[in-house]
């Protein structure tokens, strides 16, 4: 669904987890939900932050929406930009470059025809690369949405990307 | 949960809230020398001991499972097998401190492993646990998860606050230290994950049990995360004292070198502390064998030694290219630096700068000199250690390997079609040498 | 006192400030960028590091950062010790990495921090071998130009915006070295302290679009201490020209009044100086040929000799002026050019200051105030520069206690603002309608003006039972009646805080009976009240009848020939009334500056300066006089005010001014005649005045061009003007040192080229100036007496069916005068329309944008509504004076004409 002409709310199922989530900090300080709530959000809308979606969010904690803003572009999680609908993190860090992270990464680039930052033209992959994500002894991973994909290979690699095609829904975090 | 009650899970909680004062469980802590297990080693006790408590203002314990430094990954793996001992070292710990409402920071990335956390702590409060008035001892205690957003930073604990009060990661100015205005200005202890597993069993074997286990100051055991080029990269509970050289090579840790290569370089303690080649790793500058402790991985200063950090181990074989490896840190670090006080925020860019083209060929010899500039004006002078961090690799590199910086400069060529290789770091030095 | 040992002298130094402000008040130059004097530390660029050393044995030491150390006795620190020199040159050396070199075309350049802080450390040579960071900049505005690549990262910006200001569209973005200081998309800046980060910003990231129009260096302009004239606060400010044209407006540091900080209306509000609207020429209806002084002075006698003649003096008009008005027409003949509710209005407030127990506050006692309550004041458009100072005071109660608990002291901004989180000392705001200051409040309630009064005379009567008991007030008002009057008792400095806002002088007289009611129980209380024009308190004090009763003498004919200084009537009376009067009149002689609906009607218009154009001396709201001093001569006919009615007074004959030919003159005259003002001839030095047989130079000593910037109409130079006026010189002879504070006509030390070099001049870092703040308060409340409370029994606030009670309503942007003339400033300015309780507009079917149509004194008017939801219902606000608004004399009932219901 195209978000621009989609109507920003959450269900009430959603709603109910963002005010149960509220109800963690002391009264006055909801600002503290701020990273839980935008990963909901993240998860909600196309797994990506657009500045209505912010401001939706600022909303319901009651700040103002540049503390949204600016929160959100601090963090690496959060997209900023619409992604495809597996977000392909690559780690490149030390550990796992020591065990082949770069030749995974090239891979990737070549059989999507993609490089990192981009979405292949079908909507379906983003290519990311990220910083050490603490597997640094199953290197080399990769992590799409809340799932991490350890000692991979170029081909279990293919594999994976198959898997995906095949399934062919939004990978999130949460 | 069943199964952790039946190996004799939360009875720790049990006997604090039923048989010890707050000021009991403390004693016990200081009393096991427990050092802090996320990378600095600060002994637990003494800064427990330093929370503030004035009237009507609640305070908080923050368990900091923010655990990004490159080469750890011991946090994850134990809140994955284990949750419980978490949350029962965070009931003990909650109880000792006097804090009702305690939070589990996790990275945003490990949201499975929330889930995990979540099922658990909603498990223990079923079992009354957690909750009001727990096991009738009139305490309570609320425990929540709150994810992180991808940040390493976020693991420096007043960044961490800042996070988890719904800001941007940037480090706070101490003091004042979270002890006397962490959480929305509220004393806060933030304590390791595995740390705070620690102090169930402290409590309920004793301190002075647990400080029989280990070496001199550095008492227990101590999850080590070993990855590289090793045959068996994973988490191994040792008990502090173990020396390196079984660490190594004993087919119980990570069982030698993988492809029966040769040991190049060790980064022991997370990407931050200082890389050493094989000879000074194994052995100190004065011929003893080092052990796994943070006394003795410390032997010798920054000159020739290094620290136990976090415990992320990380082994570089023959092949591994020091320089890349290097640069590869410091764009690590440039990357997750908050951008906050200069040193760090404009030396890791231009360190990663200088170390890539160093790598690709383009480097000058004045770049190594300017790299050790850069580095040392950076350490020490910044607002929070992700400063020194970034710049003992960069430091530690040069110092031991400078020979490899050059040969890139000398053959920029060469240095793209092959890698410098061991030379002779893996041979014994002479003590007057290597002071030389 | 503390003994510092810095590179091994001992100096004596205060005890508990940091090492940065003890060194920069000891004369070190010490660099530095994100430590502010009115703002903190926080320890972020690491540029003012020294080393520190244990003791006298310590040889190695090691670097601290000397703004986030506290001073302590026996200290050692070294500022020249080898690896702090060179520390400091390294970290310009990574601020330069991907700071730009375009100074020369940088608006910054010449008075730029970063570029004297890198001239400081000595760095000069260039490692970095890499392209350099770029960023795409916004458009912020009217105010500010943006140009993010020479961002240095200080944090500054935010820290003033966010923290310091309140502003809610500043903030910073993304992570590592690639932070980005901005909006989250292009727009205006809106917080009204907005151009503050021009001066704050250490480089050319933020700087003056206003400026950018008309471009100089700063050592290019002539400059000179000047009052803005946009509100009774008489914020300190610095007026800059080149080639006749005012070109900067910036702050002028006050400890006691403004500190660093201006408003927008006042920094952006100065182009009408410029504008194509200003009266140039000499105008005589009927007699184009006038064009010169002499004949117009000659002309105008005539008219004047010709009947009885009565003069309307002006509360933005300086004190010399009006009282040159007043000896030229005499005494009885003096009218204040003011609306008659706010003659009342400013006659009562001055009534209650000379006569009560009470003073009004300086700035840093609005900001130490513990306790603070507004009655009916919307103080960001009556008084903005008072909310900035009321933010600061807020925090400060809470942050207090914390620097105490923590032992952290108070200059650690970001431990003390992270500490206090939200939390905030009493502040209560009480106005018709929401306001600005809400967002600083414990709790705010919307009223009536009339029961604003009756919940302030129930406050006065909690603290004192002598005041008159309200009756009929409802549950929740005797609640919160009870609650404020208990924590006004606890505090140790309340302040309460009220005005001409709300029309009303039942609620001035409300905030007096508080304020009364605390100094009686013992309390250091302070009263501030506003009054509405840069002059409108020595207006006040000079004297002078109502407005109306000018309007009386014509129409009854006891005058026929009316003088008006610097006034627009149209703004101070109803249309028809100002018509009347002016047709009436058989010649009507104008002083003005910018030609307005009045200026049509004269007979005779004659070009009076601007502040830039013009010295005087004006009262602020608190009592504090103070001195302005013309910036540059302009061409034409264009003088003073107060010189060209000495001048008429001389042609018509009339010797009383005679004795009076320069300021000084005047001065010392009004302080002599009129015992209120005694006081004025001390607060500034004589036009005689010299130091080292020089007088002040308005130029910096690097003015450029001056033989060569007119060659184009004459190659050979002029002679520069002389000032006769004052102590300053229209050129870059003279002296340059450090001049008595009323007479700093720039700031600038050697190395030190930008506003920073303010440290140079106070005697400590942070103030005061050196020989004292500038100006004198005249007006302190008599010997302490029994207060005689205002208090009576009223009745609640009535709501009356098909009538509204209507109040005026002001902006910032948009309701002065003058400042709309800047396009920037009207461009913000509000929609003219009432303002209503959405309830009340629905029960008339009314929705937002329709229009209303209703009667006020007999005269019919139509204007469009919009509706707020917390409007007391039965009133509703109209912006006074703001474009396309007729002048109503509010506040007053209005009678709504039956809306046709479908």
């Amino acid at each position: 669904m195209d978000i621009d002409t989609r109507e920003i709310r959450f269900s009430a199922e959603r709603l109910a987890e963002v005010y149960e989530i509220i109800g963690r900090y002391p009264e006055g300080r909801q600002k503290s939900a701020l990273l839980p709530v935008l990963h909901i959000a993240q998860a909600e809308f196309d797994n990506w932050l657009s500045p209505e979606v912010m401001d939706y969010v600022a909303d319901l904690l009651g700040i103002q929406p540049i503390e949204v803003y600016e929160v959100a572009s601090f963090y690496t999680m959060f997209n900023l930009k619409p992604v495809g609908k597996y977000v392909l993190e690559v780690c490149r860090t030390g550990p796992c470059c020591l065990v082949g992270a770069e030749k995974l990464q090239s891979h990737l680039e070549t059989k999507l025809g993609i490089k990192p930052g981009e979405t292949t033209p079908d909507g379906m992959f983003t290519l990311k690369t990220v910083e050490c994500l603490a597997a640094c002894g199953f290197g080399p991973v990769m992590q799409v949405g809340a799932t991490y994909y350890e000692r991979l290979t170029p081909e279990k690699a293919d594999e994976l990307l198959e898997q995906f095609r095949k399934e062919n829904k939004r990978a999130t975090y949460c | 949960m069943e199964v952790y009650r039946k190996q004799g899970g939360y009875a720790a909680v049990e006997k604090a809230l039923k048989t010890m004062t707050p000021d009991e469980v403390l004693e016990e802590v200081k009393k096991s020398g427990l050092r802090g297990r996320g990378g600095a080693g600060f002994p637990t006790g003494l800064k427990w001991s330093f929370l503030a408590k004035p009237e009507g203002v609640p305070r908080y314990l923050v368990c900091n499972a923010d655990e990004s430094e490159p080469g750890t990954f011991k946090d994850r793996d134990l809140m994955v097998r284990n949750p419980h001992s978490l949350i029962e070292g965070m009931i003990v710990s909650s109880f000792a401190l006097g804090a009702n409402t305690s939070y589990i920071y996790v990275r945003g990335e490990l949201f499975y492993v929330i889930r995990i956390l979540e099922k658990a702590i909603s498990e223990a409060r079923e079992k009354g646990f957690l909750g009001k008035n727990i096991l009738g001892s009139g305490y309570d205690l609320e425990l929540y998860v709150q994810p992180g957003g991808g940040a390493y930073i976020c693991g420096e604990e007043t960044a961490l606050i800042e996070s988890l009060e719904g800001k941007r990661g940037n480090p706070r100015i101490k003091p004042p230290f979270p002890a006397v205005s962490g959480v929305w200005g509220c004393p806060t202890v933030v304590n390791n994950v595995e740390t705070i597993a620690a102090t169930s069993w402290i409590v309920q074997h004793g301190g002075d049990e647990y400080a029989k286990i280990g070496i001199g100051r550095s008492t227990g055991t101590k999850l080590i995360s070993a990855c590289g080029n090793i045959n068996k990269p994973g988490i191994y509970e040792i008990e502090l004292g173990l020396p390196v050289e079984e660490f190594i090579y004993s087919d119980e840790y990570c069982g030698g070198i993988a492809g029966g290569k040769r040991l190049k370089a060790v980064v022991a303690g997370g990407s931050s502390v200082p890389v050493l080649p094989a000879n000074l790793i194994l052995k100190t500058m004065a011929g003893e064998s080092r052990l796994m402790s943070y006394e003795s991985l410390a032997e010798g200063g920054f000159v020739s030694g290094t620290m136990l950090g976090s415990g992320g181990f990380i082994v570089m074989d023959e092949d591994a290219c020091i320089v890349r490896n290097t640069w590869n840190f410091t764009r690590f670090y440039h990357h997750e630096s908050c951008g906050q006080c200069s040193p760090c925020r404009e030396g890791t860019g231009w360190m990663e700068k200088v170390l890539h083209r160093i790598e690709y060929g383009h480097g000058k010899m004045s770049d190594i000199d300017l790299l050790v500039d850069v580095a040392a004006k950076i350490e020490g002078n910044t607002i929070c250690p992700l400063g020194d961090a970034a710049a003992w690799p960069v430091g530690s590199a040069i110092r031991h390997f400078r020979d490899e910086f050059e040969w890139h400069v000398r053959e920029p060529r060469l240095s793209q079609e092959r890698n410098y290789g061991l030379a002779g770091y893996a041979d014994p030095l002479p003590v007057q040498a290597a002071e030389a | 006192m503390a003994t510092l040992f810095i590179d091994n002298a001992p100096y004596q130094v205060k005890e508990g400030k940091n090492l940065l402000e003890a060194c920069l008040s000891l004369g070190f130059d010490l660099p530095y960028f994100c430590w502010h004097p009115a703002m903190g530390s926080v320890g972020a660029c690491r540029q003012c590091a020294v080393k520190s050393f244990r003791d006298e044995e310590d040889t190695r030491g090691k670097l601290v950062m000397s703004c986030m150390e506290p001073v302590r006795d026996q200290a050692r620190i070294s500022i020249q010790d080898a690896e702090a020199v060179g520390f400091r040159a390294g970290i310009i050396e990574w601020l330069m990495t991907n700071h730009p070199h375009d100074c020369a075309v940088c608006d910054e350049g010449g008075s730029c921090h970063l570029q004297d802080m890198t001239v400081m450390t000595g760095h000069n040579y260039r490692r970095f071998r890499f392209n350099k960071r770029t960023y795409r900049n916004q458009d912020l505005g009217p105010f500010l130009n943006h140009e993010m690549n020479r961002c240095i990262h200080c944090y500054r910006c935010i820290r003033f915006y966010k923290d310091y200001a309140g502003g809610k569209d500043l903030d910073a973005m993304g992570a590592h070295n690639h932070v980005y200081f901005g909006r989250s998309e292009d727009g205006v800046l809106e917080n009204e302290f907005s151009g503050n980060l021009a001066e704050v910003c250490p480089t050319g990231v933020f700087t003056d679009k206003s400026l950018k129009q008309h471009y100089t260096r700063k050592w290019d302009m002539t400059h000179a201490p000047s009052l803005c004239q946009g509100c009774a606060m008489g914020c300190n400010i610095i007026a800059s020209e080149r080639y006749g044209e005012l070109r900067q407006i910036s702050s002028r540091f006050n400890g006691e009044v403004n500190g660093y900080f201006i408003c927008d209306r006042g920094r952006f509000g100065y182009e009408f100086v410029n504008s194509e609207d200003r009266i140039r020429e000499i105008g005589v209806k009927g007699k184009p040929e006038i064009k010169d002084r002499d004949s117009l002075l000659r002309t105008a006698a005539a008219r004047i000799r010709e009947g009885s003649v009565l003069g309307i003096g002006s509360p933005r008009a300086s004190l010399e002026s009006n009282f040159a008005l007043r000896k030229l027409v005499g005494e009885d003949n003096f009218y204040h050019g003011v609306a008659d509710t706010e003659f009342d209005l400013v006659n009562l407030t001055l009534r209650i200051l000379k006569e009560g127990t009470v003073r009004t506050p300086t700035l840093p006692e609005i900001e130490s105030a513990d306790a603070i309550l507004i009655l009916g004041e919307d103080l960001i458009n009556t008084a903005p520069r008072m909310v900035l100072a009321l933010r600061q005071a807020v925090r400060r109660g809470p942050g207090e206690a914390l620097s105490a608990r923590m032992n952290v002291p108070l200059w650690q901004d970001a431990a003390i603002r992270q500490a206090i989180q939200q939390d905030k000392a009493p502040l209560f705001s009480i106005t018709p309608y929401p306001v600005r200051q809400d967002e600083l409040a414990t709790k705010s309630l919307y009223e009536s003006p009339d029961d604003i009064s009756r919940i302030g005379f129930a406050i006065a009567h909690a603290i004192d039972p002598d005041v008159t008991e309200i009756k009929r007030l409802s549950d929740e008002e005797r609640m919160w009646t009870a609650h404020m009057a208990a924590v006004l008792l606890r505090a140790e400095r309340p302040l309460i805080i009220s005005g001409y806002g709300a029309g009303s002088e039942a609620v001035i007289k409300s905030a007096a009976d508080v304020a009364w009611a605390l100094k009686k129980s013992g309390k250091d209380v302070r009263l501030s009240l506003t009054v509405p024009e840069c002059n409108s308190m020595g207006l006040a004090m000079m004297g002078g009848h109502r407005l109306e009763s000018a309007l009386d003498a014509v129409a009854h004919g006891h005058a026929d020939t009316v003088i008006i200084l610097e006034n627009d009537l149209y703004r101070r009376a109803e249309k028809t009334l100002v018509d009347e009067f002016l047709q009436k009149s058989r010649h009507v002689i104008l002083l003005d500056q910018v030609y307005h609906q009045t200026a049509e009607e004269a007979d005779v218009i004659i070009p009076a300066g601007t502040f830039a154009e013009a010295d005087g001396t004006l009262i602020s709201g608190e009592g504090r006089a103070q001195r302005f001093y013309q910036v540059f001569v302009p061409d034409g006919p264009v003088q003073e005010s107060w010189r060209w009615l000495q001048q008429l007074a001389e042609a018509c004959g009339n010797r009383t001014l005679s004795h009076l030919r320069i300021l000084d003159d005047f001065v010392l005259e009004i302080a002599k005649t009129c015992p209120q003002f005694e006081g004025i001839e001390h607060i500034a030095p004589p036009s005689d005045f010299r130091i080292g047989a020089q007088k002040i130079a308005r130029q910096p000593h690097r003015y450029s061009g001056r033989t060569a910037k007119e060659a184009h109409i004459q190659v050979s130079e002029r002679k520069p003007p002389s000032d006769e006026d004052s102590p300053l010189s229209f050129t870059m002879e003279g002296y340059h040192g450090i001049p008595p504070s009323a007479v700093v006509p720039f700031f600038w030390a050697p190395g030190w080229n930008s506003i920073q070099s303010i440290n140079k001049y106070q005697i400590e870092v942070g103030g005061p100036l050196h020989d004292g703040d500038p100006g004198r308060r005249l007006i302190e409340p008599g010997d302490a007496h029994t207060p005689v409370f205002f208090a009576e029994q009223a009745a609640p606030f009535p709501i009356r069916p098909d009538c509204l009670y209507l109040i005026p309503q002001y902006a910032i942007f948009g309701t002065e005068e003058f400042s709309v003339h800047s396009p920037g400033i009207a461009s913000r300015s509000p929609a003219a329309a009432i303002t209503v309780a959405r309830a009340d507009a629905d029960s008339w079917g009314l929705r937002d944008g329709d229009l209303l149509e209703f009667q006020f004194n007999g005269q019919e008017y139509k204007l469009a509504i919009q509706t707020n939801q917390q409007y007391p219902r039965g009133m509703g606000t109209l912006p006074i004076g703001l474009k396309g608004v007729p002048f109503m004399d509010l506040p007053g009932w209005i009678r709504l004409k039956p809306v046709e219901r479908s």
